[in-house]
């Protein structure tokens, strides 16, 4: 066989595989500058398929408060609706669109799908992913059994053809192999607040999350520890507390006391 | 009891004996009068009607109002459309005879009293042709008639141009009204069996189809036209139905709803073929399909938009989008695809509403509008993810009107070491009788220990001497 016609083959078969990258080359910033600079394309890729697990069966509503800051954070980059694709009863939990606004979004937004099958779950987060108008699809598989690496590789395709991103909230239990960009498990942390003289116990900080990328096309795992802040919209790094137990409780002087 | 004409011929008569209509005729098959299924037959009859024209009554017991104006010359004149009509029906096994007249009473009179299986009255003869008819064809009681008859008033010739009120006066106003209404001289409307579609498309085959996919093939043929329809009238429709009717009498209808007002001949297609993917598993074609009917209803007015120059399939549009939503809700029903509205409540459960994306939005569904005039701002601090149902937990709390230390939920103890409330949410006290009013709800927004955050709730107040309970309803990102 001529080089031309391997290198004719070569350009067929990556065409097939899509390994161009998306027409537009669209990605969002996490608004955490480490983050953004670790990721591969500086920040996260839109039209690509993105999964956020819990590491506990606790951390469910985290994976999903991620799952939405991630949304906030496309949609400004692009405007359109979000398609929240979810079955019939999630694990007894469901979403609260007031709850939303934590997230920036306007609930008006949000087109929720309830779904009864797996099977129409993924039909749906695909024909999804298939409509460009649409910025991002959230899809809870919290009792997945279908979504495997061919199901995720026909979501991968989807999305990096339409550039519609997509965030596979997962259960923390699932292993499987899958074609996503980025793998996340998520535990919730404990927040961080100044404490309310006389107040009897102290008022809750900002959500904060430690967010470990399991996997990462182009670039090795890592952990960041962050904070999402309801009001700028965008995810900090937070400092972790120290590790206090053995040592006397610091028993506050005034100069830290702060009037409330 | 009724009788058939071979039944007839062997000599029973109606209010014979069965044992002695059993020994006339041995063969006698006999069953049971049935009302019910009858008019549910004759409901079915009557839709297949719907093939001659959309505007169909059923008249029980045993006859159906067709209104064909205006679709005779689709069959080639309304001799040909009763030879047609009688010809399939005799197909069937039914015996049939057909009255055409300009007024219903008159038609009803011809087809039940008249002289032949087929008759068709021109406008002028009307008059002439009802007055050979008894009284009795202008669908008034045999009690009037027969009074009538002991008179000497044996036609309706012999009503008609006698003096009117003293006939009302004595036999009552429905003769008159019945008889006005024979000769047109009073409207009478009918209601149709099923809701005549606002813009109808349909194609006939000469020979029985027996594919779906044929027919599949003759909806971009249907849905070109009719969206020409919708468009040349600047309308577009919300609700398309696809009726297809097989050699042997059967309909079988199928239905697709659109988000938008729709006058997209792509997007008809598109939905219907979904349907008839899914119908392809279970349906059979029988003899084959002999006339595939496409039809428009709910239009409203659109605005005009400028489609697209290119052909190709529009990308990034919000046509698209709701082509997508159509298509989820035509295959998943569409209460399962449904964006949130407000609800005027301040109870956290009954403060939104999902709705299917078909319903149409009026102007106070704005969320931002609705937040800031609840609770003053955007963000509310509410949790993302609620329980279906608030669970009760066992909670301990230093201070009575404080936030809990310590809670169970789901057999596990959490320790408190954030909280944040109370914050207080009465239920409308004008929405149900006092009774039956719910107690009023001091909300926490609490962190455990490892960082997991609730909203949880105490119901009952102290200062009412009420008994608290605690409940847990949602969790916090």
């Amino acid at each position: 066989m001529s080089a031309i016609a391997i290198e004719d083959l070569k350009r067929r078969i990556s065409a097939l595989e899509r390994q161009i990258a998306p027409a537009n080359g669209l990605n969002f910033a996490t608004g955490c500058d480490e983050i953004d600079q670790y990721l591969p394309s500086s920040g996260f890729a839109a039209g690509a398929l993105h999964e956020i697990q819990g590491a506990t069966y606790r951390d469910r509503a985290a994976s999903l408060g991620v799952a939405l800051a991630l949304c906030a954070r496309l949609s400004a980059e692009k405007a359109g609706p979000v398609i929240w694709c979810q079955l019939r009863d999630p694990d007894r939990l469901h979403l609260h669109a007031p709850g939303l606004t934590g997230f920036g979004i306007d609930p008006g937004r949000v087109t929720k799908i309830i779904l009864r099958k797996e099977q129409d779950l993924l039909w749906a987060i695909e024909e999804a992913l298939d409509c460009a108008y649409v910025a991002g699809v959230i899809g809870v598989l919290w009792s997945e059994k279908l979504y495997d690496f061919t199901a995720s590789r026909r979501l991968a395709l989807r999305a990096k053809e339409s550039g519609v991103t997509a965030f596979m909230v997962r259960p923390h239990w699932a292993n499987g192999a899958t074609v996503a960009d980025t793998r996340w498990r998520i535990s919730s942390a404990k927040s961080i607040a100044p404490r309310i003289r006389r107040a009897f116990l102290p008022r809750l900080g900002k959500a904060q999350w430690r967010l470990d990328m399991t996997k990462c096309r182009g670039a090795k795992p890592c952990a960041w520890h962050v904070a999402w802040d309801h009001e700028t919209l965008r995810f900090d790094l937070a400092a972790q507390l120290a590790d206090r137990t053995g040592l006397p409780p610091i028993r506050s002087a005034g100069a830290f006391r702060q009037t409330g | 009891m009724a009788s058939n004409d071979t039944a007839k011929r062997a000599g029973v008569m109606t209010d014979q004996l069965l044992a002695d209509a059993r020994a006339l005729c041995p063969v006698l098959n006999v069953a049971d009068y049935d009302p019910a299924s009858d008019e549910a037959d004759l409901d079915r009859l009557a839709r297949w009607c719907i093939r001659y024209s959309p505007w169909v009554a059923s008249d029980a017991p045993e006859g159906i109002l067709i209104d064909i104006s205006g679709c005779a010359h689709l069959f080639g004149g309304e001799d040909a459309l009763a030879r047609d009509m009688s010809a399939r029906l005799r197909k069937f096994g039914f015996r049939s005879r057909l009255g055409i007249a300009k007024t219903i009473g008159a038609a009803w009179a011809m087809s039940r009293y008249g002289d032949g299986a087929r008759i068709i009255v021109n406008d002028a003869e009307t008059a002439a042709m009802l007055s050979t008819l008894p009284i009795i064809a202008l669908r008034v009681g045999h009690d009037v008639s027969d009074r009538l008859e002991q008179v000497g008033l044996k036609t309706i010739g012999a009503l008609i141009g006698k003096p009117r009120a003293p006939l009302a006066a004595r036999y009552g106003t429905d003769l008159i009204k019945r008889l006005d209404q024979a000769l047109g001289h009073m409207s009478e409307s009918l209601s149709p069996v099923a809701e005549p579609p606002d813009y109808r498309t349909y194609r006939k085959f000469l020979e029985p189809i027996l594919l779906l996919e044929q027919a599949q093939n003759c909806l971009v043929d249907l849905a070109n036209p009719l969206a020409n329809m919708l468009k040349n009238s600047a309308s577009g429709a919300r609700r398309f139905d696809l009726s297809l009717y097989r050699v042997d009498g059967d309909v079988k209808s199928l239905r697709i709803h659109t988000s938008t007002l729709c006058n997209e001949p792509g997007h008809i297609v598109r939905l219907f073929q979904e349907k008839l993917e899914k119908l392809n598993e279970s349906y059979d074609a029988g003899f084959g399909i002999e006339q595939v009917v496409l039809n428009a209803f709910e239009t409203e007015a659109v605005t005009a938009e400028q489609p697209g120059l290119d052909r190709k399939r529009p990308r990034g549009t919000e046509a698209e989008f709701h082509l997508l939503l159509d298509r989820y809700g035509n295959r998943l029903g569409f209460e399962n695809v449904g964006r949130f509205v407000p609800n005027e409540s301040h109870v956290p459960e009954r403060s939104e509403r999902l709705v299917p994306v078909t319903a149409r939005s009026p102007e106070t569904e704005n969320w931002p509008e609705f937040l800031r005039r609840l609770q003053g701002g955007f963000y509310l601090g509410r949790p993302i993810a609620l329980l279906p149902r608030p669970e009760p937990i066992v909670a301990v709390a230093e201070v009575p009107d404080g936030p809990p230390i310590r809670f169970e939920w789901r057999r596990v103890t959490h320790r408190v070491i954030r909280a944040e409330g109370p914050e207080r949410i009465a239920p409308e006290w004008w929405g149900k009788i006092p009774k039956e009013v719910e107690p009023t709800r001091d909300y926490f927004r609490i962190e455990d220990k490892d960082g997991y955050r609730f909203w949880l709730y105490r119901q009952g107040l102290y200062e009412r001497r009420e008994t608290p309970s605690w409940f847990m309803h949602g969790f916090f990102a």
